[in-house]
């Protein structure tokens, strides 16, 4: 069931106020009313479900009452029960707002996804409203996913992103959508291509994500068996050598992945990525002039490849050029605000030259993105694995 | 180099001493094939039988963290001594006999005798650093002990014995104390105390081992802390020169309100305005940088001059400091110890209170990511004007093994030799087997123990016996060792700085007590001469501002220096084996 807590709010603006009962009964009425919307107001949904189903008998003809109940009916996940309602409802008014939303994701609680999915599709492309637009979107995704029309529900997926960047449930699905997504289509691809290329990378990324360096490697180097020159490989092979020689400390890993990522420039001049990692083993190996021409390299490449540019001023300050450092930061923080690392760099490339102001100024940056923990995630850009300026591990003493 | 069998403590004119040294390199000097440097584990020929008590599974932090080493001539007999911090383990910390802390005497033929029950320095209780220094100014060094749990001082008094008077003299901090340093920070001749605080936690109160969120390293449980536990704030004792101290924390502002968790601590001049500054690292917290105002107060600077952090910007789990002038820019730059997974951070002082983080830059940084790293050093081992570092490491859960990495919990030592050109080579696996024994290093010291022109290394192992680590082969290269002794100064000329001449590169040092990791290292100052026979010039800048500039001094000495005397005093030469 999609979370549904926060409908009644939405819905509380259609009140049955407007329902006029005949004379004699319009004390009882009320009162079923009042008590109705006591109990709603409480979260007493049995007993706001009683005085709703005692007022239907005495008001059939009141689509608002017959809304009223389908949402408590909703409320508390007693779909089927809802539909009736709901539909007796729109029957005896279409005018009644959000009410065809509500039956359609009534529908789709239910599976019934190819009735339910005209109008969970309306309230999520027209509605205004941002928490029934995104109770449809959800549903929208759910319904395409169990009509197994991936496409459709990557669509979705993408514009709820969008719409609620930060929710956590919308977060939780759109991961599982694209992992199914990801899944299905890589079952295709081992269907279809089982002794292809792309199925050991598909193999070799899977295996490197997961931290297993030996079978990534593996199946990379199955790649390079059979197409020797196929650029990017060597690249990747690099990336898990890095990988290992950090988590085992091996040093003989860290000379191969440096040999790899120079192989795989020679191959490609134009991977920004293996320039960006060759240079920060070579920054980190002290050698700071061979690190600034491979970030210039890759920036070259790639102008916005912003862990290249902040490892470009930051060998700059170390090479004593904070000047030359400095428009590359602003740079940095202008295209991404929640950059600390870049903010610190520039506080220091400014203290060196005596700028007091401005390094204050970047120093107060740097601490009001350590205060609101609003620093940068290293989230991996789509096309290009590198390694981030950040070193994220939290000592865990 | 020490310990050789027919080495004698020397007693006879100086003359004689020079001949029965000389006949000891010449036989020493046959038996070598290699002008290498090594460091040789020579603790089983000292007689020093000291072991620190441990608890294998180190279920607590209190178990983890202890202890420092000083190096001092408690005695005045011109041979270093060895002062070992103990501590109890939880299980036994409501026994007061149950760690033994030991001064160890040198006898100057390369063993040592434990006169601990004599001095009374044995039980100065949870004890974690020490440092060493004339608090009162009668010419005897003092030891003030750091200790989970009141502190102590114990006053020198001359005749190998100590009193304990630390309640007289208020400085008997009852917080879970940590790093201690001296200077005289108010520049009225006397020395000043700054003692670094860590967390607070209760002995009947202690976190449960594997319990909580910080309580789990990779996944396998382990000790809480520090994270998790409130921290401490820091003390600053004003000497107010009757052997009492003024805690002037608050009104200095160094008390460190927020509570971080202080570790190593050490004063330098670092903008040379005479007053001394002060660096304090700090545990899973940014680190201090305080420079003196010169009005008693103090202002932490450490974020705007570099020093606070790593250089992404983040936090380290920050131990031990060394500080020196490397390069010969006559800027003191620092070198802090870290956690393993982060790297020994490497400050280099650009312009004054402007550091730059060349930990990689130097090279020092990457070799140092597997290793926690505590005890550390600025030292010229091999005597060729530039100062080399050591790191003494050894990880705090011995349950690390369990995780999955290749990280150990016993641990080599480091050592980088300065290439002389901004950038280091790790050269342990190069300077003997001993430094690549691995161990549980905590404090560690570095001086000339067996008065031969190069610098050995102490170090206190947290798991059993110390580490006594002899330099071979340093003193093939011309040397100078000064010995200070203030008069309008403080008596031991704490922030005293020495300049020497030697033709390029020009050297500095500062004398100052208490660094690394809770620890002290030979009071004298030690200089490199490669292979030149003499200083051009020597200058000492005072604490008070004064400057004297003495005329050529020959190497290979070992001189003294008394403030306002118009030459200084050789107190014994000693010729390299390669002249």
């Amino acid at each position: 069931m999609v979370a549904g807590g926060v409908i009644v709010g939405w819905l509380l603006a259609s009140r049955p106020a407007s329902a006029q009962p005949p004379r004699p009964q319009a004390a009882a009425v009320q009162d079923l009313a009042r008590e109705g919307e006591r109990a709603l107001a409480e979260g007493r949904y049995a007993d706001a479900q009683k005085a709703y189903e005692d007022l239907r008998k005495l008001t059939p003809a009141i689509a608002e009452v017959h809304a009223r109940l389908g949402l408590i009916y909703f409320q508390q996940g007693k779909f089927t029960e809802a539909i009736v309602p709901l539909r007796e409802a729109i029957r005896l008014k279409p005018s009644l707002p959000k009410i065809g939303a509500l039956l359609a994701m009534s529908l789709s609680e239910l599976g019934q996804y190819d009735e339910a999915l005209p109008g969970v599709t309306q309230a999520f492309s027209q509605t205004v409203d941002p928490v029934l637009r995104r109770m449809a979107g959800l549903h929208l995704q759910r319904i395409y996913l169990g009509l197994r029309r991936d496409l459709d529900a990557a669509d979705v997926t993408l514009r709820l992103s969008r719409l609620y960047p930060n929710d956590p449930e919308v977060l939780y699905h759109a991961g599982r959508v694209f992992a199914n997504f990801a899944y299905g289509q890589t079952l295709k691809l081992a269907t279809v291509a089982p002794d292809s290329v792309w199925l050991h990378q598909a193999a070799g990324e899977a295996n490197e994500s997961q931290g297993l360096h030996d079978a990534a490697l593996r199946e990379y180097r199955q790649i390079l068996s059979a197409s020797p020159r196929r650029p990017g490989i060597r690249f990747r092979i690099g990336r898990v050598l890095l990988a290992r020689a950090k988590a085992q400390s091996a040093a003989d890993d860290l000379m191969e992945a440096r040999q790899a990522f120079e192989e795989e420039l020679k191959l490609d001049p134009t991977n920004a990525g293996a320039a960006y990692e060759l240079a920060e083993i070579q920054r980190q190996s002290g050698d700071l002039e061979s690190a600034r021409a491979n970030f210039v390299h890759a920036l070259t490449h790639d102008a916005n490849f912003e862990n290249a540019r902040v490892g470009l001023a930051r060998t700059l300050i170390a090479l004593a050029k904070p000047a030359e450092a400095i428009p590359h930061l602003q740079a940095v923080v202008k295209a991404n605000p929640d950059s600390d690392v870049a903010y610190y760099q520039l506080s220091q490339a400014h203290g060196m030259l005596g700028n007091a102001g401005e390094q204050e100024k970047a120093l107060a940056e740097f601490n009001r993105l350590r205060s609101t923990g609003r620093r940068a995630v290293a989230i991996p850009e789509l096309n290009l694995d590198a390694t981030p300026q950040a070193i994220d591990l939290e000592p865990p003493k | 180099m020490m310990g050789h069998a027919v080495a004698r403590r020397c007693g006879a004119p100086v003359g004689t001493c020079v001949l029965v040294l000389l006949a000891i390199h010449l036989t020493t000097a046959q038996g070598r094939t290699t002008d290498r440097v090594t460091f040789t584990d020579i603790t089983s020929q000292t007689g020093i039988t000291f072991s620190h008590n441990f608890s294998p599974d180190k279920k607590y932090i209190l178990e983890s963290m202890s202890g420092g080493v000083a190096m001092l001539d408690f005695d005045k007999d011109g041979w270093l001594d060895l002062y070992f911090v103990n501590s109890p383990v939880v299980a036994t910390a409501g026994t007061p006999r149950s760690a033994r802390s030991a001064l160890w005497r040198n006898r100057g033929d390369g063993t040592f005798v434990d006169v601990t029950d004599r001095a009374g320095v044995g039980y100065p209780g949870f004890g974690m650093g020490v440092v060493a220094a004339d608090f009162d100014n009668d010419g005897w060094e003092d030891l003030y002990v750091t200790c989970y749990g009141p502190n102590r001082l114990f006053r020198n008094r001359g005749d190998g014995t100590f009193t304990d008077v630390t309640e007289k003299a208020g400085v008997g901090d009852p917080r879970w104390s940590t790093g201690a340093a001296a200077a005289d920070y108010d520049g009225d001749g006397w020395l000043d105390l700054f003692v670094a605080n860590y967390a607070h936690v209760r002995l009947d109160a202690l976190p449960e081992f594997g319990k909580g969120k910080s309580c789990e390293y990779d996944g396998v449980p382990v000790q809480c802390g520090p994270r998790g536990l409130p921290g401490s704030g820091d003390s600053l004792y004003r000497n107010r020169r009757d052997g009492s101290f003024e805690d002037v924390s608050t009104k200095a502002g160094v008390a460190d309100s927020a509570g971080r968790f202080g570790m190593g601590v050490a004063w330098r001049d670092f903008n040379g305005d005479g007053r001394p500054d002060l660096f304090v690292a700090n545990d899973a917290g940014p680190n201090f940088l305080y420079k003196n105002n010169g009005d008693g107060t103090f202002v932490d600077v450490a974020l705007q001059a570099g020093t606070a952090l790593d250089e992404n910007g983040k936090e380290q789990g920050s131990m031990g400091v060394a500080i020196g002038d490397y390069n010969h820019t006559g800027r003191w730059s620092i070198l802090v110890t870290n956690f393993s997974d982060e790297y020994n951070a490497f400050y280099r002082h650009d312009q004054v209170f402007q550091f730059t983080d060349v930990s990689f830059a130097s090279q020092t940084g990457r070799a140092s990511i597997p290793y926690v790293g505590w005890g550390t050093h600025f030292l010229d081992y091999d005597n060729d004007g530039w100062l080399d570092l050591i790191a003494v490491n050894g990880h705090v859960y011995p349950q690390v093994e369990q995780a999955g990495r290749t990280t150990r919990y016993r641990q080599r030592k480091l050592l980088y030799h300065n290439d002389q050109n901004g950038r280091f080579t790790e050269v342990a696996a190069a300077a003997g087997a001993s430094l690549m024994e691995p161990s549980v290093g905590r404090g560690s010291a570095a001086g000339d123990l067996d008065n031969d022109g190069d610098l050995d290394v102490v170090v206190n192992n947290l798991d059993g016996p110390p580490t006594i680590l002899r330099n071979d082969g340093g003193n093939r290269q011309n040397f100078l060792v000064v010995e200070l002794e203030g008069r309008k100064a403080n008596r031991d000329a704490i922030g005293a700085v020495v300049t020497v001449n030697a033709g390029d590169p020009v050297q500095r040092a500062e004398r100052h007590s208490g660094d690394s990791y809770l620890s002290r290292s030979d009071p004298r100052l030690h200089f490199g001469l490669a292979k030149r026979p003499k200083v051009e010039f020597l200058e000492v800048r005072w604490p008070n501002g004064a400057v004297q500039r003495f005329g050529q001094v020959s190497a290979n000495t070992f001189i003294r220096i008394v403030e306002g005397a118009d030459t200084p005093q050789t107190i014994r030469t000693r010729i390299s084996p390669n002249r």
